[in-house]
Order: C-alpha cells, then sequence, then structure tokens
C-alpha cells in the first residue's frame, strides 16, 4: 500500500470515525428522549381520555334520566302505548317521532326506546327500524361501546340505559354519542397521539397508541440527513485526504525520482527547491549530501588515479616497450648489416624505415592518449564565454554561439575547460546536424555551459554506457571522450546532466561554479 | 313562483277521492282569497298540479299565483293568512286547526311511489302487509298501499344491482323514508319481509343513500344499485297492465289542501 493510499486513509479514519460516532450517539439519545415523550404523553392522554369518559358517561347518564322523567311525564306518549296497535295513526307517529326529536333536543347521536321485550319502538337515528328486536343493550348502569344501526350504515357508539315505567310497560332508554374521528380527536387533541375506545369484560377503556408513522418518519428523517451528511462529510474528507497526500506525496515522489539518478559517475542531480518546509529541508539535505559525495568521488577518482598510476605506468612501459621492439629489431638489423655487409646498408634501411615510421607513429599516438588521460589541473578565473567562442571559431560553418553577457568568471583551467567543450563539440558535430553553445548564468551565480545538437541522439543504454571508458560507437573514436570529459567536469567540481532521445539530438549541460 | 289563469275542477266533485282516511276530512269546498288574485303556497313542487282542484267562491277565472315553499315555513304561511295552503307536511296538517278560519281537507291521490330493482337484483317484492306498513307508519304523509301497478310510469332497470344500498332523491322526504323502512325490514323474516335479495349475503350491509334529484335518472338507467325508490305521476295506469318484473308498487300519496273559509272577512 503506497504512502499517499495510508495517508489518504489516516485522514479519511480520523474525520469520519467521530463523525460517524457521535451521529449514532446523537440519533440514540434523540430517540431515547422521544420514547420517553411519548410514554409520558401517552400515560397523560391516557388519563385525560379516561376522565373525558368518565364526564361523557356522567352527561350522557344525566340526560338519559332527563329523558326518563320528561317520557314518563309525556300524556301523549303514554296514550299511544296505551292504545298500542288499536291507536290512532297520529299518536302511533308522534311514537315513532318521539326519539328523533329528544335526540335533537339533548344532543344524543343515538336514541332508541324499547319496549319490555326489547322491541324498538322509537328510534332516534333510524326512524323507521321500528319495530326490531334490540338485542345489543348496554348493561344496566355501565357505558358500553354499541354499534347502532342508521339507515347509512352502521354508527359506533358510546352507550347507556336508562328505564322507564308507563302504563305497566317498562320502556328502556338505550342514549350514546357517536365514537367518530371528531369524537376521538376531540378526546386526543394531540395529532400524534391516537385514542381509540375497546370494550373489556363490559367496561370501556381508552387505547392511547402513538402514530407509528410519526416517530419512524423522524427516525427515517434523521437517518437520512445523517447519511447525507455522513456522504457530504466522507466526500469531502476524501477529496482533502486526497488533495492533502497529493501534495506531500508528489515533493517526495520527485526527491525519489531525483535521488534514484544518482550514482558515483551521476552526481550532478540537481535538488535546487524554494521550499522552505521539511520537504525543501530534506532537498536541501540531499543536495548538501550530493555535493559532499561529488567532492567524495573527485577523491575517490584521485585516489584510484593514484592507485592505477603504477598500472598505467607499467601499461605505459609495456605499451612503449611494445612500441620500441621493433626499433630495437630494426636497428639490431641495421647494426649487423653495417658490420656485415656495409655496402647495402642504405637499401636495408630504406627497407625498413617503413617499421620505423609505424613504430615512432605509434608511439606518438600513445603519447597524445595518455595525455588525454592525465591533464595538469590548475584553477583559476576563466572566461567561459571566450573559451566557446574559439572553439566555434575552429568550424564556424557548423557551430553557432548563445552566449551571455556579463557572465562572471569560473573557477576553471582555461586549458582543462577548452578540452571539455572541444570534446563536447566534437562528439555533437560527428552526431550530425547543427551545433549551438549557449552559456548562461545561473541564480547562485554558478555558469551553465549548454552544447545542443539536433544529431541521431541516443538511446537510454547507449547514454548509460557513454561514461565507460572505451566504449564508442565510432568507427574511428578511442571511447574516452565522454569518459575523459566526465572526469575533467568532475576535476572543477562541476556537474554534468545529458538529456538524449534517439532521433531527438543530445543537449548537454554543463554547470561549472563562479570563481 | 308560477301565475297563471287557472282552470279549476269543482272540488266537491273529488269528494269521492278521498275515502282511505276515515273521519270527517273532506275536501274544502271553495277558497275566498284576500284579495283579487289566488296566492297558493305549496311545500312539493310535485304538488304543482294539485293546484287545479282548488277555485275561489262564487268566482271563475282568478289569476293565481303558486309558490313552492319550504315545508318547514308551511305553518309560517297560514299564520301570514296565505290563501291556500297545500302540503303532505304532517306538522302542518296538524297546525291547521288551530286557525279556524282555514278549512282542511285531502285532495285526490296523486303520487305514486315505486321500488325499481334492476334485472340482476333478483329479489321479489312484498306483500300487502308491508305496503299497509309504509304506508300507516314508515311514512309521515297521508298515504295508502299503493293499488297500482305502475304500468307505464317507468321503464324497468337493467343492471347488475351489486351496490348493496337503495337510492332516492334527497330531497324527496317520502321516498327517503320508504328506502329506510326497506333497508331496515330487509334482515327480518316474516310477513313484512319486503325483498328476498338473493344477492345481498349480509343484510347489515344494505344502506339508503340520497342523491340529488337530477341525478337519479342517470343512476336509474346504469342500475347498479341494489333498488331504487322514484315517485311518479298518479295514476299513470293504462289498461291493460301486465305485470313488469322489476317494478314494485309500494304506496300512494295525496297532498292536503288548507283554504280559506269563504266567511273569512276579506
Amino acid at each position: 500500500m503506497s504512502f499517499r493510499t495510508r495517508l489518504l486513509l489516516v485522514i479519511a479514519a480520523i474525520a469520519l470515525i467521530p463523525l460517524t460516532a457521535i451521529g449514532l450517539l446523537v440519533r440514540r439519545e434523540m430517540d431515547r428522549r422521544f420514547a420517553a415523550q411519548d410514554e409520558r404523553r401517552i400515560r397523560e392522554l391516557s388519563s385525560a381520555t379516561r376522565t373525558a369518559l368518565a364526564g361523557a358517561d356522567t352527561s350522557l347518564a344525566r340526560r338519559l334520566a332527563s329523558l326518563a322523567t320528561a317520557l314518563a311525564a309525556d300524556d301523549r306518549f303514554r296514550a299511544a302505548v296505551r292504545a298500542s296497535a288499536g291507536g290512532s295513526t297520529a299518536d302511533r307517529a308522534y311514537m315513532l317521532d318521539y326519539a328523533a326529536r329528544a335526540m335533537q333536543l339533548t344532543g344524543l347521536a343515538m336514541l332508541e326506546i324499547v319496549d319490555d321485550s326489547n322491541r324498538v319502538v322509537s328510534s332516534g337515528q333510524f326512524r323507521n327500524d321500528y319495530g326490531r328486536v334490540d338485542t345489543l343493550l348496554p348493561p344496566p348502569g355501565r357505558t358500553a361501546l354499541v354499534t347502532a344501526r342508521t339507515p347509512t350504515g352502521p354508527l359506533l357508539t358510546l352507550a347507556r340505559t336508562d328505564s322507564v315505567r308507563i302504563a305497566d310497560h317498562r320502556f328502556t332508554l338505550v342514549g350514546g354519542i357517536a365514537v367518530d374521528q371528531a369524537f376521538l380527536r376531540a378526546l386526543s387533541p394531540d395529532s400524534t397521539l391516537r385514542v381509540s375506545l375497546t370494550a373489556t369484560d363490559g367496561d370501556v377503556r381508552p387505547v392511547v397508541t402513538r402514530q407509528a408513522n410519526d416517530l419512524d418518519v423522524l427516525r427515517a428523517s434523521v437517518d437520512h440527513w445523517f447519511a447525507t451528511t455522513i456522504g457530504l462529510a466522507a466526500a469531502a474528507v476524501l477529496l482533502v485526504a486526497l488533495w492533502l497526500s497529493r501534495r506531500l506525496s508528489a515533493p517526495l515522489a520527485v526527491l525519489a525520482d531525483q535521488t534514484a539518478h544518482v550514482d558515483l559517475d551521476r552526481l550532478d542531480v540537481d535538488f535546487t527547491t524554494d521550499r522552505d518546509d521539511e520537504i525543501g529541508a530534506l532537498s536541501r539535505l540531499l543536495a548538501a549530501m550530493t555535493r559532499r559525495l561529488r567532492l567524495s568521488a573527485a577523491r575517490l577518482r584521485d585516489a584510484e588515479r593514484r592507485a592505477t598510476v603504477g598500472d598505467l605506468a607499467r601499461q605505459v612501459t609495456h605499451d612503449i616497450k611494445n612500441g620500441l621492439a621493433p626499433i630495437r629489431h630494426v636497428v639490431r638489423h641495421l647494426s649487423e648489416v653495417e658490420r656485415a655487409a656495409p655496402e647495402t646498408l642504405s637499401t636495408v634501411f630504406a627497407e625498413r624505415r617503413g617499421t620505423l615510421d609505424a613504430s615512432v607513429a605509434y608511439l606518438d599516438e600513445l603519447a597524445r592518449q595518455y595525455a588525454r588521460l592525465t591533464p595538469s589541473l590548475t584553477l583559476r578565473p576563466s572566461d567561459v564565454n571566450a573559451v566557446a567562442r574559439d572553439v566555434a571559431s575552429s568550424d564556424s560553418s557548423t557551430v553557432t554561439t548563445t552566449l551571455a553577457p556579463d557572465l562572471p568568471p569560473v573557477a576553471a583551467d582555461p586549458l582543462v575547460l577548452r578540452r571539455i567543450i572541444e570534446n563536447l563539440v566534437a562528439n555533437a558535430i560527428d552526431a550530425g546536424g547543427t551545433v549551438n553553445i549557449t552559456t548562461r548564468q545561473l541564480p547562485s551565480r554558478d555558469v551553465q555551459v549548454v552544447v545542443a545538437d539536433s544529431g541521431h541522439g541516443m538511446t537510454a543504454a547507449q547514454l548509460a554506457q557513454a561514461s565507460t571508458d572505451f566504449f564508442t560507437t565510432k568507427t574511428d573514436g578511442t571511447g574516452l571522450g565522454l569518459s575523459i570529459v566526465r572526469r575533467l567536469v568532475a576535476d572543477l567540481h562541476g556537474t554534468l546532466h545529458i538529456d538524449t532521445a534517439p532521433g531527438a539530438g543530445t543537449r548537454v549541460s554543463l554547470t561549472i561554479p563562479h570563481a | 313562483m308560477l301565475t297563471r289563469r287557472a282552470q279549476f275542477i269543482p272540488l266537491l266533485a273529488l269528494l269521492g277521492c278521498a275515502t282511505h282516511h276515515a273521519g270527517p276530512r273532506r275536501t274544502p269546498a271553495c277558497v275566498a282569497p284576500k284579495t283579487d288574485s289566488l296566492h297558493i303556497d305549496i311545500t312539493d313542487p310535485a304538488d304543482s298540479n294539485a293546484a287545479a282542484y282548488v277555485r275561489p267562491c262564487g268566482a271563475q277565472g282568478w289569476p293565481a299565483s303558486i309558490q313552492v315553499i319550504d315545508p318547514r315555513a308551511a305553518r309560517d304561511a297560514l299564520d301570514a293568512g296565505i290563501d291556500v295552503l297545500i302540503t303532505s307536511d304532517a306538522a302542518a296538517v296538524a297546525y291547521a286547526p288551530t286557525h279556524p278560519e282555514y278549512e282542511t281537507g285531502p285532495l285526490p291521490w296523486n303520487r305514486l311511489y315505486l321500488l325499481l330493482l334492476p334485472s340482476g337484483t333478483r329479489g321479489t317484492g312484498g306483500g300487502e302487509a308491508l305496503r299497509t306498513d309504509l304506508a300507516t307508519n314508515a311514512v309521515r304523509v297521508e298515504a295508502r298501499p299503493a293499488q297500482s301497478r305502475g304500468c307505464g310510469a317507468v321503464a324497468p332497470v337493467i343492471g347488475s344491482g351489486l351496490n348493496p344500498q337503495i337510492v332516492y332523491a334527497d330531497n324527496d322526504s317520502i321516498a327517503r323514508a320508504l328506502a329506510e323502512r326497506l333497508v331496515a325490514l330487509a334482515s327480518r323474516s316474516g310477513d313484512l319481509a319486503p325483498l328476498r335479495l338473493a344477492q345481498v349475503a349480509d343484510t347489515t350491509r344494505l344502506h339508503t343513500r340520497g342523491i340529488r334529484t337530477d341525478s337519479l335518472p342517470l343512476a336509474v338507467a346504469g342500475g347498479a344499485d341494489l333498488g331504487y325508490i322514484v315517485g311518479v305521476p298518479f295514476p299513470v295506469e293504462s289498461a291493460p297492465c301486465p305485470d313488469a318484473p322489476g317494478i314494485v308498487p309500494l304506496i300512494e300519496t295525496r297532498p292536503t289542501a288548507m283554504v280559506r273559509r269563504p266567511d273569512t272577512p276579506r
């Protein structure tokens, strides 16, 4: 798992876990409080409803008692009772309509007058239901839930009875108030609680229930907003975490990439940065380390050079011996000819002269190559532009210059500086295309020289081998050019950077410390 | 208010029509208008033709104005001294004797109430005991068991009759009372059982429903309800009249006229 991913997960966890925990705790606490509040409201409403029912029962009993008294005193009703079926139509109608009139006067929703055989003689809520035997009378003195018949359907009532004796007949008055939505709403002014009535063992009890949907809807709403908040917070946290992790890890990735290019022969990686944070400090630390490495590498190479002087001397001795051997043979031959046949000396000399010239040429070339490997070094203020102009003037048709004015002098040996630029220009010319030498001053006042060509460029593998001694892609090359350049640049405490690609030319950047 | 020059029918000639209720009641002879025109109040628009049976005393062709009033205002009309009040309202009829200047008497039977059963109802009508009960107890107007079969008044109803309700015009108190009585008796047995309703398994679900007068013909044409109570002008029958299945005659009604006596000072 990458550092960025871990950073992302850690930031997300730090932000989301507390948020989720707080949300869950708030929801649980809210749920607990709502439930407690509901319980309290239900208890209070249940008590109030019982009180209201007791009041309704008392009112109902009082109204029925008044009706019974009035009925007992009503002579026309009495006459209708006495006449029974043989009475006049008017008296019969009076009896049939009595309950309706009384019901209107008393504000009841149901009133039936039944005779001693439980036969309805007058019904207020269903005038033409007379003659029916009512088998569902409430028990005397108690209130009951009674479903009364009406022309338009059943009517649930809270009913009780009273009785009156008229002309040796006992009549029962069944009166009730409607248990409809209006009645139940009046019992429960709180719209979130629902009151219903139930009859248990003849007693009417209120049942208070919470409108289950209300709390559930509230819970669902809270859950919805909680999930939305968590989702938005998670998205925001992830974005911020992503941004932070990228912001933190990107410079590290750059540093890692730069550091990956550092090795003992490639200590010219630029760790320059303007950051003043930990990344900047790390960059400066790496730059300082690289500088120390460059110095150490130079000293190491110097030590190696010194250590290899013996080998080189033996090789030089060997090479010189190899070069001198033919000469020694020719001289010995000529001496023998002079002793034995002096008259043929000139002829033999002419024959052997080629051997002598070849040996001398070999030694001369050998001397030149060894001279390149071991230049003498004296650092002093040197003009880079002057050296660049001299080198460019040797082949002005191919080489152009773009030189910065007022360039500060660098600490270098002019001869070494010339050899470096000469080698770079020669390689660029050999690569084909045009060559340009550019100089400029860096912010650190060091001087940068760029030799760029538009030639065939190099592959990554070729670039990796280019610094190896005696590696060359040219048929007549020695394979020492770029290797010598790197060593010379290191001797000047400078850096060398090569950008190249096949077909895209090569750009060699040389940085030399100012004097 | 309707105003017309009335073509009166002598009321004495109609005495023979009012025979159902025994007693001293008879149709008033003539009316003595307070002014030179005859003012008639009626409580039921269906009784407007009954005004033709009222004539001014000693005059021919008086202009008459007919006004339909609310039945609850009938007694107020008597108190205000209206020339003629024609109503079926029992309260007004009972109140009329308190005004000795009015003579009260029944007018001819003029309405027949029918129960219409759609073809899908598969019900049968009740007997004479039911019609008597309806006429004497269920309605508050003067009524008698139907003697007409209602032939030609309405067409048989075609429909399923599945809705367990008996429908009536909501401004017709007589139709409402009949419907309520039929619903009340639906679950009972005996000679009052009005109907054999094969498709109503639970008779407690049967109920009444009043609809607007102008919606009733459409409902009857649909035939979706168990039954319909309709009132039609009477007499309507013309012989011969075959049995009409689904058309059950129930009661016949007539209004009562309260007319100003001739000897009342104008």
